[in-house]
Protein backbone atom coordinates (compact mmCIF):
# COMPACT_ATOMS: atom_id res chain seq x y z
CA UNK A 1 0.00 0.00 0.00
CA UNK A 2 1.31 3.62 -0.85
CA UNK A 3 1.38 6.35 1.49
CA UNK A 4 -1.78 8.02 1.78
CA UNK A 5 0.17 11.12 2.38
CA UNK A 6 3.32 11.46 -0.33
CA UNK A 7 1.47 8.82 -2.59
CA UNK A 8 4.49 7.59 -2.91
CA UNK A 9 6.48 5.50 -0.82
CA UNK A 10 4.96 2.22 0.44
CA UNK A 11 3.30 2.53 3.70
CA UNK A 12 4.79 0.87 6.71
CA UNK A 13 3.43 2.77 9.33
CA UNK A 14 -0.65 2.97 10.67
CA UNK A 15 -1.11 6.59 12.06
CA UNK A 16 -4.12 6.54 14.42
CA UNK A 17 -5.63 9.56 16.22
CA UNK A 18 -8.39 9.97 17.96
CA UNK A 19 -9.66 13.51 18.64
CA UNK A 20 -12.93 14.15 19.93
CA UNK A 21 -13.79 10.32 20.07
CA UNK A 22 -13.45 10.05 16.69
CA UNK A 23 -10.64 7.69 15.62
CA UNK A 24 -9.16 8.24 11.88
CA UNK A 25 -6.48 5.35 10.50
CA UNK A 26 -4.01 7.09 8.23
CA UNK A 27 -1.37 4.58 6.34
CA UNK A 28 1.70 6.43 6.00
CA UNK A 29 5.31 5.57 5.04
CA UNK A 30 8.31 6.55 7.59
CA UNK A 31 8.97 9.56 5.92
CA UNK A 32 5.56 10.85 6.25
CA UNK A 33 5.23 9.39 9.79
CA UNK A 34 8.05 10.70 11.44
CA UNK A 35 7.06 14.26 10.05
CA UNK A 36 3.42 13.63 11.22
CA UNK A 37 5.35 13.03 14.48
CA UNK A 38 7.12 16.60 14.21
CA UNK A 39 3.95 18.12 13.95
CA UNK A 40 2.76 17.11 16.96
CA UNK A 41 5.78 18.69 18.44
CA UNK A 42 7.44 15.46 20.20
CA UNK A 43 11.24 15.79 21.76
CA UNK A 44 13.09 14.51 18.41
CA UNK A 45 16.58 14.22 20.12
CA UNK A 46 17.85 11.21 17.87
CA UNK A 47 16.68 7.87 16.67
CA UNK A 48 15.48 6.38 19.55
CA UNK A 49 13.07 8.85 20.85
CA UNK A 50 11.30 9.34 16.95
CA UNK A 51 9.91 5.82 17.56
CA UNK A 52 9.50 5.80 21.14
CA UNK A 53 7.97 9.26 20.94
CA UNK A 54 5.63 7.36 17.60
CA UNK A 55 4.93 4.45 19.81
CA UNK A 56 4.48 5.78 23.03
CA UNK A 57 0.55 6.73 22.35
CA UNK A 58 -0.45 9.16 24.94
CA UNK A 59 0.67 12.33 23.86
CA UNK A 60 -0.98 16.41 23.64
CA UNK A 61 -1.64 17.82 19.88
CA UNK A 62 -0.31 21.83 20.71
CA UNK A 63 -3.26 23.33 21.30
CA UNK A 64 -6.12 20.63 20.09
CA UNK A 65 -7.83 18.28 21.93
CA UNK A 66 -6.02 14.89 21.13
CA UNK A 67 -7.16 12.62 23.91
CA UNK A 68 -4.63 10.03 22.33
CA UNK A 69 -2.55 9.64 19.08
CA UNK A 70 -0.48 6.91 18.18
CA UNK A 71 0.92 4.94 15.40
CA UNK A 72 0.75 0.70 14.88
CA UNK A 73 4.56 -0.68 14.07
CA UNK A 74 4.18 -2.43 10.68
CA UNK A 75 7.07 -5.06 9.45
CA UNK A 76 8.21 -2.83 7.03
CA UNK A 77 8.96 -6.43 4.50
CA UNK A 78 5.57 -7.60 5.14
CA UNK A 79 3.25 -5.50 6.78
CA UNK A 80 1.73 -7.28 9.38
CA UNK A 81 1.08 -5.57 12.70
CA UNK A 82 1.36 -7.18 16.28
CA UNK A 83 -2.52 -7.66 15.77
CA UNK A 84 -1.92 -9.76 13.19
CA UNK A 85 0.63 -11.86 14.38
CA UNK A 86 -1.70 -12.50 17.73
CA UNK A 87 -4.66 -13.05 15.42
CA UNK A 88 -3.16 -15.42 12.75
CA UNK A 89 -0.38 -17.17 15.48
CA UNK A 90 2.21 -16.90 13.02
CA UNK A 91 4.77 -14.40 11.95
CA UNK A 92 4.83 -12.83 8.35
CA UNK A 93 8.21 -12.81 7.03
CA UNK A 94 12.19 -13.23 9.02
CA UNK A 95 11.98 -9.55 8.99
CA UNK A 96 9.00 -9.79 11.48
CA UNK A 97 11.53 -11.31 14.05
CA UNK A 98 13.48 -7.70 14.04
CA UNK A 99 10.65 -5.59 14.32
CA UNK A 100 8.48 -6.95 17.15
CA UNK A 101 11.46 -8.02 19.14
CA UNK A 102 10.44 -7.07 21.79
CA UNK A 103 7.13 -8.82 21.38
CA UNK A 104 9.03 -11.70 20.47
CA UNK A 105 11.25 -12.46 22.87
CA UNK A 106 8.42 -13.01 25.81
CA UNK A 107 6.57 -15.53 23.60
CA UNK A 108 9.93 -17.66 22.30
CA UNK A 109 10.48 -17.79 26.26
CA UNK A 110 7.04 -18.71 27.09
CA UNK A 111 7.00 -21.62 24.12
CA UNK A 112 10.71 -22.94 24.89
CA UNK A 113 11.35 -21.43 27.94
CA UNK A 114 14.03 -19.54 26.98
CA UNK A 115 15.22 -17.53 23.82
CA UNK A 116 18.87 -18.40 22.67
CA UNK A 117 19.26 -20.78 19.78
CA UNK A 118 22.25 -23.70 20.75
CA UNK A 119 21.60 -25.19 17.32
CA UNK A 120 23.47 -25.42 13.72
CA UNK A 121 24.25 -22.71 11.73
CA UNK A 122 24.24 -21.86 8.43
CA UNK A 123 27.51 -21.82 6.55
CA UNK A 124 29.11 -23.65 9.52
CA UNK A 125 30.40 -27.19 8.69
CA UNK A 126 29.45 -29.86 10.94
CA UNK A 127 29.71 -33.17 10.32
CA UNK A 128 26.86 -34.76 8.64
CA UNK A 129 26.41 -36.86 11.88
CA UNK A 130 24.73 -36.06 14.90
CA UNK A 131 27.32 -34.95 17.43
CA UNK A 132 26.68 -36.22 20.81
CA UNK A 133 27.86 -33.14 22.19
CA UNK A 134 26.70 -29.97 19.82
CA UNK A 135 29.70 -27.07 20.41
CA UNK A 136 28.01 -23.90 18.75
CA UNK A 137 31.54 -23.21 16.54
CA UNK A 138 32.08 -20.13 16.94
CA UNK A 139 30.89 -17.49 14.15
CA UNK A 140 33.74 -15.21 12.66
CA UNK A 141 32.01 -12.33 13.88
CA UNK A 142 30.30 -12.26 17.84
CA UNK A 143 26.49 -11.71 16.97
CA UNK A 144 26.44 -8.64 18.58
CA UNK A 145 29.42 -7.43 15.98
CA UNK A 146 27.08 -9.12 13.50
CA UNK A 147 23.74 -7.12 14.32
CA UNK A 148 26.01 -3.78 14.56
CA UNK A 149 27.01 -4.17 10.73
CA UNK A 150 23.45 -4.86 10.06
CA UNK A 151 22.45 -1.56 11.59
CA UNK A 152 25.38 0.18 9.92
CA UNK A 153 23.60 -1.27 6.59
CA UNK A 154 19.98 -0.23 7.66
CA UNK A 155 21.13 3.52 8.52
CA UNK A 156 22.96 3.65 5.36
CA UNK A 157 19.64 2.76 3.45
CA UNK A 158 17.42 5.32 6.02
CA UNK A 159 15.85 2.24 7.57
CA UNK A 160 15.68 3.75 10.77
CA UNK A 161 12.89 1.57 11.84
CA UNK A 162 14.97 -2.00 10.96
CA UNK A 163 18.06 0.10 12.54
CA UNK A 164 16.33 0.97 16.20
CA UNK A 165 14.93 -2.79 16.31
CA UNK A 166 18.49 -3.72 15.36
CA UNK A 167 19.59 -1.44 18.25
CA UNK A 168 17.30 -3.07 20.68
CA UNK A 169 18.40 -6.64 20.29
CA UNK A 170 22.25 -5.07 20.30
CA UNK A 171 21.67 -3.55 23.77
CA UNK A 172 19.47 -6.52 25.04
CA UNK A 173 22.13 -9.14 23.85
CA UNK A 174 25.13 -6.93 25.68
CA UNK A 175 23.01 -6.94 28.63
CA UNK A 176 22.99 -10.97 28.50
CA UNK A 177 26.79 -10.64 27.97
CA UNK A 178 27.18 -12.06 24.56
CA UNK B 1 10.49 -42.53 -3.69
CA UNK B 2 11.92 -45.31 -1.05
CA UNK B 3 8.89 -47.17 1.19
CA UNK B 4 10.02 -46.56 4.03
CA UNK B 5 7.91 -49.13 5.82
CA UNK B 6 9.11 -52.05 3.24
CA UNK B 7 12.37 -52.34 5.46
CA UNK B 8 13.07 -53.82 8.84
CA UNK B 9 14.17 -50.87 11.52
CA UNK B 10 15.46 -51.58 15.11
CA UNK B 11 12.98 -51.77 17.70
CA UNK B 12 10.38 -52.18 15.27
CA UNK B 13 8.63 -54.38 17.76
CA UNK B 14 7.48 -51.35 18.86
CA UNK B 15 8.56 -48.35 17.15
CA UNK B 16 6.92 -48.34 13.13
CA UNK B 17 8.81 -45.40 11.90
CA UNK B 18 11.19 -42.50 12.99
CA UNK B 19 10.89 -38.78 11.33
CA UNK B 20 12.46 -35.94 10.81
CA UNK B 21 11.32 -32.86 9.73
CA UNK B 22 13.54 -29.21 9.37
CA UNK B 23 11.37 -26.14 8.69
CA UNK B 24 13.79 -23.35 6.42
CA UNK B 25 12.54 -20.30 5.38
CA UNK B 26 14.42 -17.75 2.51
CA UNK B 27 15.34 -14.36 3.64
CA UNK B 28 13.91 -10.75 2.27
CA UNK B 29 10.77 -13.12 0.75
CA UNK B 30 7.52 -13.08 3.08
CA UNK B 31 6.57 -16.51 4.66
CA UNK B 32 4.11 -18.66 2.49
CA UNK B 33 1.01 -17.09 4.31
CA UNK B 34 2.00 -13.93 3.54
CA UNK B 35 3.66 -14.11 -0.02
CA UNK B 36 2.51 -13.45 -2.99
CA UNK B 37 2.37 -15.50 -6.48
CA UNK B 38 5.67 -14.13 -7.34
CA UNK B 39 7.21 -14.78 -4.08
CA UNK B 40 6.35 -18.43 -4.29
CA UNK B 41 7.72 -19.19 -7.60
CA UNK B 42 10.83 -17.32 -6.27
CA UNK B 43 11.16 -20.30 -3.55
CA UNK B 44 10.20 -23.06 -5.98
CA UNK B 45 13.16 -21.51 -8.60
CA UNK B 46 15.82 -21.42 -5.69
CA UNK B 47 15.03 -24.52 -4.78
CA UNK B 48 14.91 -25.56 -7.85
CA UNK B 49 18.22 -24.31 -8.78
CA UNK B 50 19.85 -25.77 -5.83
CA UNK B 51 18.24 -29.25 -5.94
CA UNK B 52 18.39 -30.10 -9.77
CA UNK B 53 18.26 -33.92 -9.11
CA UNK B 54 14.68 -33.80 -7.52
CA UNK B 55 11.22 -33.74 -9.74
CA UNK B 56 9.03 -30.96 -8.46
CA UNK B 57 4.69 -31.92 -8.25
CA UNK B 58 2.90 -29.16 -8.08
CA UNK B 59 -0.59 -29.85 -5.68
CA UNK B 60 -2.60 -27.98 -8.16
CA UNK B 61 -1.33 -30.28 -11.09
CA UNK B 62 -1.63 -33.37 -8.83
CA UNK B 63 -5.36 -35.63 -8.85
CA UNK B 64 -6.83 -35.97 -5.77
CA UNK B 65 -6.03 -39.50 -5.20
CA UNK B 66 -2.76 -39.52 -5.49
CA UNK B 67 -2.68 -35.73 -2.99
CA UNK B 68 -4.73 -38.68 -0.09
CA UNK B 69 -2.13 -41.24 -0.72
CA UNK B 70 0.87 -39.24 -0.31
CA UNK B 71 -0.83 -38.49 3.30
CA UNK B 72 -1.55 -41.82 4.02
CA UNK B 73 2.00 -42.26 3.43
CA UNK B 74 3.03 -39.07 5.55
CA UNK B 75 4.62 -38.07 2.25
CA UNK B 76 2.84 -34.99 2.35
CA UNK B 77 0.96 -33.33 4.99
CA UNK B 78 -3.30 -32.47 4.54
CA UNK B 79 -2.41 -28.58 4.91
CA UNK B 80 0.02 -28.73 1.69
CA UNK B 81 -2.43 -30.77 -0.15
CA UNK B 82 -5.48 -28.62 0.63
CA UNK B 83 -3.45 -25.55 0.03
CA UNK B 84 -4.67 -23.26 -2.42
CA UNK B 85 -0.80 -21.45 -2.93
CA UNK B 86 1.77 -22.80 -5.10
CA UNK B 87 2.61 -25.54 -2.98
CA UNK B 88 4.24 -28.34 -4.00
CA UNK B 89 6.32 -31.77 -3.23
CA UNK B 90 10.10 -32.26 -3.86
CA UNK B 91 11.04 -35.96 -4.56
CA UNK B 92 12.93 -38.07 -6.24
CA UNK B 93 14.66 -41.78 -5.55
CA UNK B 94 15.98 -40.84 -2.13
CA UNK B 95 14.49 -40.96 0.97
CA UNK B 96 14.09 -37.18 1.73
CA UNK B 97 11.99 -35.27 0.52
CA UNK B 98 10.87 -31.69 0.60
CA UNK B 99 7.23 -29.40 1.07
CA UNK B 100 7.19 -26.04 -0.16
CA UNK B 101 5.37 -23.47 0.48
CA UNK B 102 2.81 -24.83 3.22
CA UNK B 103 3.53 -23.08 6.30
CA UNK B 104 7.52 -22.59 5.98
CA UNK B 105 9.20 -22.18 2.68
CA UNK B 106 10.65 -25.42 3.08
CA UNK B 107 9.89 -28.42 5.47
CA UNK B 108 12.69 -30.81 4.23
CA UNK B 109 11.75 -34.59 5.89
CA UNK B 110 12.53 -38.09 5.84
CA UNK B 111 11.04 -41.87 7.36
CA UNK B 112 12.85 -44.50 8.28
CA UNK B 113 11.30 -47.37 10.00
CA UNK B 114 12.36 -48.45 13.72
CA UNK B 115 14.26 -46.48 15.76
CA UNK B 116 16.13 -44.35 13.66
CA UNK B 117 15.79 -41.04 14.00
CA UNK B 118 19.87 -39.86 14.02
CA UNK B 119 19.84 -41.54 10.38
CA UNK B 120 16.51 -39.83 9.46
CA UNK B 121 18.02 -36.37 10.48
CA UNK B 122 21.71 -37.30 8.42
CA UNK B 123 19.37 -37.91 5.63
CA UNK B 124 17.18 -34.68 5.92
CA UNK B 125 20.98 -32.85 6.52
CA UNK B 126 21.73 -33.92 2.70
CA UNK B 127 19.32 -31.25 1.55
CA UNK B 128 19.82 -28.58 4.29
CA UNK B 129 23.25 -28.27 3.43
CA UNK B 130 23.09 -27.49 0.44
CA UNK B 131 25.51 -24.71 -0.30
CA UNK B 132 22.85 -22.50 -2.35
CA UNK B 133 20.07 -23.41 0.20
CA UNK B 134 22.12 -21.84 3.05
CA UNK B 135 22.80 -18.79 1.68
CA UNK B 136 19.45 -18.08 1.69
CA UNK B 137 17.79 -19.30 4.90
CA UNK B 138 16.09 -16.52 7.15
CA UNK B 139 18.54 -16.77 10.24
CA UNK B 140 20.11 -14.93 13.09
CA UNK B 141 22.32 -15.74 15.73
CA UNK B 142 19.89 -15.14 18.43
CA UNK B 143 16.80 -16.78 17.30
CA UNK B 144 18.04 -19.59 14.53
CA UNK B 145 16.25 -20.29 11.84
CA UNK B 146 13.23 -18.32 11.42
CA UNK B 147 9.99 -19.83 10.83
CA UNK B 148 5.82 -18.83 10.34
CA UNK B 149 5.29 -20.21 13.63
CA UNK B 150 7.32 -19.43 16.50
CA UNK B 151 6.77 -22.97 17.95
CA UNK B 152 9.02 -23.97 15.19
CA UNK B 153 11.66 -21.06 15.78
CA UNK B 154 15.57 -22.00 16.44
CA UNK B 155 16.40 -25.48 14.92
CA UNK B 156 13.28 -25.57 12.97
CA UNK B 157 13.54 -29.69 13.55
CA UNK B 158 10.53 -31.84 14.66
CA UNK B 159 11.53 -35.17 15.96
CA UNK B 160 8.93 -37.61 15.99
CA UNK B 161 8.56 -41.08 15.96
CA UNK B 162 5.12 -43.46 15.46
CA UNK B 163 5.28 -46.16 18.65
CA UNK B 164 2.59 -49.14 18.64
CA UNK B 165 1.31 -49.35 22.28
CA UNK B 166 -1.38 -52.00 22.36
CA UNK B 167 -0.96 -53.12 25.94
CA UNK B 168 0.02 -49.94 27.27
CA UNK B 169 -3.43 -49.16 25.46
CA UNK B 170 -5.09 -52.26 26.72
CA UNK B 171 -4.23 -51.77 30.39
CA UNK B 172 -4.74 -48.41 30.79
CA UNK B 173 -0.86 -47.61 31.80
CA UNK B 174 -0.83 -45.15 28.35
CA UNK B 175 -2.45 -42.37 30.33
CA UNK B 176 0.14 -41.62 32.76
CA UNK B 177 2.99 -41.87 30.35
CA UNK B 178 1.31 -39.40 28.59
CA UNK B 179 0.48 -37.44 31.57
CA UNK B 180 4.73 -37.11 32.24
CA UNK B 181 5.27 -36.84 28.33
CA UNK B 182 3.45 -33.64 28.32
CA UNK B 183 4.96 -32.38 31.86
CA UNK B 184 8.43 -32.98 29.94
CA UNK B 185 7.78 -30.86 26.88
CA UNK B 186 6.75 -33.76 24.74
CA UNK B 187 3.93 -33.58 21.81
CA UNK B 188 1.90 -36.81 21.45
CA UNK B 189 -0.73 -37.35 19.02
CA UNK B 190 -2.83 -39.64 17.62
CA UNK B 191 -1.95 -41.95 14.42
CA UNK B 192 -2.72 -38.93 11.95
CA UNK B 193 -1.62 -35.76 13.56
CA UNK B 194 -3.94 -34.26 15.95
CA UNK B 195 -7.58 -35.09 17.08
CA UNK B 196 -7.38 -38.55 15.51
CA UNK B 197 -7.77 -41.59 17.12
CA UNK B 198 -5.85 -44.29 17.97
CA UNK B 199 -7.78 -47.09 16.51
CA UNK B 200 -4.65 -49.09 15.46
CA UNK B 201 -2.96 -48.51 19.02
CA UNK B 202 -0.78 -46.09 17.43
CA UNK B 203 0.37 -43.07 18.72
CA UNK B 204 3.35 -40.21 17.64
CA UNK B 205 5.29 -38.90 19.75
CA UNK B 206 7.36 -35.40 19.34
CA UNK B 207 9.24 -32.78 20.82
CA UNK B 208 7.89 -29.49 21.39
CA UNK B 209 10.79 -27.15 22.26
CA UNK B 210 12.97 -26.21 19.45
CA UNK B 211 14.95 -23.22 20.61
CA UNK B 212 17.59 -22.89 23.34
CA UNK B 213 18.68 -27.09 22.52
CA UNK B 214 21.20 -27.79 19.66
CA UNK B 215 19.46 -30.78 17.27
CA UNK B 216 21.67 -33.99 18.79
CA UNK B 217 20.06 -32.74 22.65
CA UNK B 218 16.68 -33.08 20.90
CA UNK B 219 17.10 -35.96 19.30
CA UNK B 220 18.65 -37.96 22.31
CA UNK B 221 15.69 -37.01 24.41
CA UNK B 222 12.99 -38.14 22.54
CA UNK B 223 15.49 -41.16 21.40
CA UNK B 224 15.15 -41.41 25.37
CA UNK B 225 11.52 -41.17 25.94
CA UNK B 226 10.74 -43.47 22.90
CA UNK B 227 13.60 -46.07 24.20
CA UNK B 228 11.39 -46.33 28.06
CA UNK B 229 8.25 -46.17 26.15
CA UNK B 230 8.93 -49.69 23.92
CA UNK B 231 10.39 -50.60 27.42
CA UNK B 232 7.34 -50.14 29.14
CA UNK B 233 5.00 -51.51 26.37
CA UNK B 234 7.30 -54.85 26.64
CA UNK B 235 6.97 -55.37 29.92
CA UNK B 236 3.34 -54.77 29.76
CA UNK B 237 2.91 -57.24 27.02
CA UNK B 238 4.74 -59.67 29.20
CA UNK B 239 2.25 -58.70 32.07
CA UNK B 240 -0.74 -59.24 29.37
CA UNK B 241 0.19 -63.05 28.70
CA UNK B 242 0.92 -63.82 31.85
CA UNK B 243 -2.06 -62.53 33.93
CA UNK B 244 -4.67 -63.01 30.79
CA UNK B 245 -3.43 -66.43 30.10
CA UNK B 246 -5.67 -68.24 27.58
CA UNK B 247 -8.06 -65.27 26.96
CA UNK B 248 -4.78 -62.94 25.92
CA UNK B 249 -4.20 -65.42 23.30
CA UNK B 250 -7.72 -65.96 22.11
CA UNK B 251 -7.98 -62.46 21.68
CA UNK B 252 -4.71 -62.61 19.35
CA UNK B 253 -6.35 -66.07 16.98
CA UNK B 254 -9.78 -64.29 17.11
CA UNK B 255 -7.97 -60.88 15.47
CA UNK B 256 -6.29 -63.42 12.87
CA UNK B 257 -9.24 -65.43 12.13
CA UNK B 258 -11.32 -62.31 11.40
CA UNK B 259 -8.36 -60.86 8.88
CA UNK B 260 -8.36 -64.48 7.60
CA UNK B 261 -11.91 -65.09 6.33
CA UNK B 262 -13.19 -61.66 6.31
CA UNK B 263 -15.19 -60.39 2.93
CA UNK B 264 -16.02 -56.64 3.75
CA UNK B 265 -14.43 -54.81 6.41
CA UNK B 266 -13.88 -50.50 6.94
CA UNK B 267 -10.60 -48.91 7.94
CA UNK B 268 -11.05 -48.56 11.37
CA UNK B 269 -11.63 -52.48 12.80
CA UNK B 270 -8.86 -53.28 10.28
CA UNK B 271 -6.42 -51.37 11.88
CA UNK B 272 -7.57 -52.44 15.54
CA UNK B 273 -7.11 -56.18 14.39
CA UNK B 274 -3.90 -55.79 12.57
CA UNK B 275 -2.43 -54.31 15.26
CA UNK B 276 -3.37 -57.14 17.41
CA UNK B 277 -2.33 -59.53 15.38
CA UNK B 278 1.09 -57.39 14.83
CA UNK B 279 1.49 -57.76 18.81
CA UNK B 280 1.06 -61.80 18.82
CA UNK B 281 3.73 -61.60 15.30
CA UNK B 282 6.33 -59.50 17.82
CA UNK B 283 5.71 -61.36 20.74
CA UNK B 284 6.46 -65.09 19.16
CA UNK B 285 2.84 -66.16 19.38
CA UNK B 286 2.05 -66.23 15.37
CA UNK B 287 4.64 -66.60 12.76
CA UNK B 288 5.12 -66.38 9.04
CA UNK B 289 5.51 -63.06 8.53
CA UNK B 290 7.74 -60.26 9.52
CA UNK B 291 7.10 -56.99 10.88
CA UNK B 292 7.82 -54.87 7.76
CA UNK B 293 5.32 -57.40 6.33
CA UNK B 294 2.70 -56.11 8.68
CA UNK B 295 3.06 -52.46 8.28
CA UNK B 296 3.11 -52.60 4.91
CA UNK B 297 -0.30 -54.00 5.40
CA UNK B 298 -1.48 -51.26 7.81
CA UNK B 299 -0.23 -48.97 5.84
CA UNK B 300 -1.83 -50.01 2.17
CA UNK B 301 -5.68 -50.84 3.78
CA UNK B 302 -6.26 -47.01 4.25
CA UNK B 303 -8.54 -45.76 1.13
CA UNK B 304 -6.43 -44.04 -0.67
CA UNK B 305 -4.10 -46.62 -1.01
CA UNK B 306 -6.23 -49.70 -1.00
CA UNK B 307 -7.23 -47.55 -4.72
CA UNK B 308 -3.78 -46.96 -6.16
CA UNK B 309 -3.06 -50.61 -5.68
CA UNK B 310 -6.71 -51.44 -7.28
CA UNK B 311 -5.57 -48.81 -9.97
CA UNK B 312 -9.03 -46.89 -9.46
CA UNK B 313 -11.88 -45.28 -8.00
CA UNK B 314 -13.85 -47.30 -5.61
CA UNK B 315 -17.32 -46.81 -3.88
CA UNK B 316 -16.43 -47.13 0.07
CA UNK B 317 -18.71 -50.44 -0.07
CA UNK B 318 -15.93 -51.79 -3.05
CA UNK B 319 -13.73 -50.13 -1.03
CA UNK B 320 -14.82 -52.39 2.24
CA UNK B 321 -14.43 -55.34 0.13
CA UNK B 322 -11.25 -54.66 -1.72
CA UNK B 323 -9.85 -54.07 1.34
CA UNK B 324 -11.22 -57.38 2.90
CA UNK B 325 -9.67 -59.18 -0.01
CA UNK B 326 -6.22 -57.32 0.25
CA UNK B 327 -5.87 -58.66 4.08
CA UNK B 328 -6.81 -62.38 3.35
CA UNK B 329 -4.13 -62.58 0.57
CA UNK B 330 -1.87 -61.02 2.31
CA UNK B 331 -2.20 -62.43 5.59
CA UNK B 332 -2.73 -65.84 4.63
CA UNK B 333 0.94 -67.03 5.78
CA UNK B 334 0.79 -65.77 9.32
CA UNK B 335 -0.09 -69.40 11.67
Amino acid sequence: MLCERCKKNEATMVLTKIINNKKTVTNLCAECAREAGNTMQMPLDGLGSIFSGLLGLETLWKGGPIQSIGTVKKCPSCGMTKEDIMREGKLGCGDCYITFIDEIRPLLRKIHGNCLHHGSVPNVDEPVKVRKEAKNEAPEKSPVEMLQDKMKEAIAKEDFETAAALRDQIKELQKEGM
Amino acid sequence: MENWYAETGPDEDVVISSRIRLARNFKDIAFPARANKKQQDQVISIIKEALPEMNCYLMNDLPNLEKEYLIETHTISSDLAKSKKNSCLFTNDERASVMVNEEDHMRIQSVFSGLRLEEAYDDCLKIERNNKLQENYAFTYEFGYLTACPTNTGTGLRASAMVHVPALVISGKINSILDSCSKLGIAVRGIYGENSGSGAHMIQISNQVTLGQSEAEIIASIKNIIGQIAVLERQERQNLLEKGGIHFTDKIYRALGILKNTRCIDTEEALKLISEVKMGLDMGILKGATTSDIVTILTNVQPACLQKIEGRILTPDERDEARATFIRENIAKVE
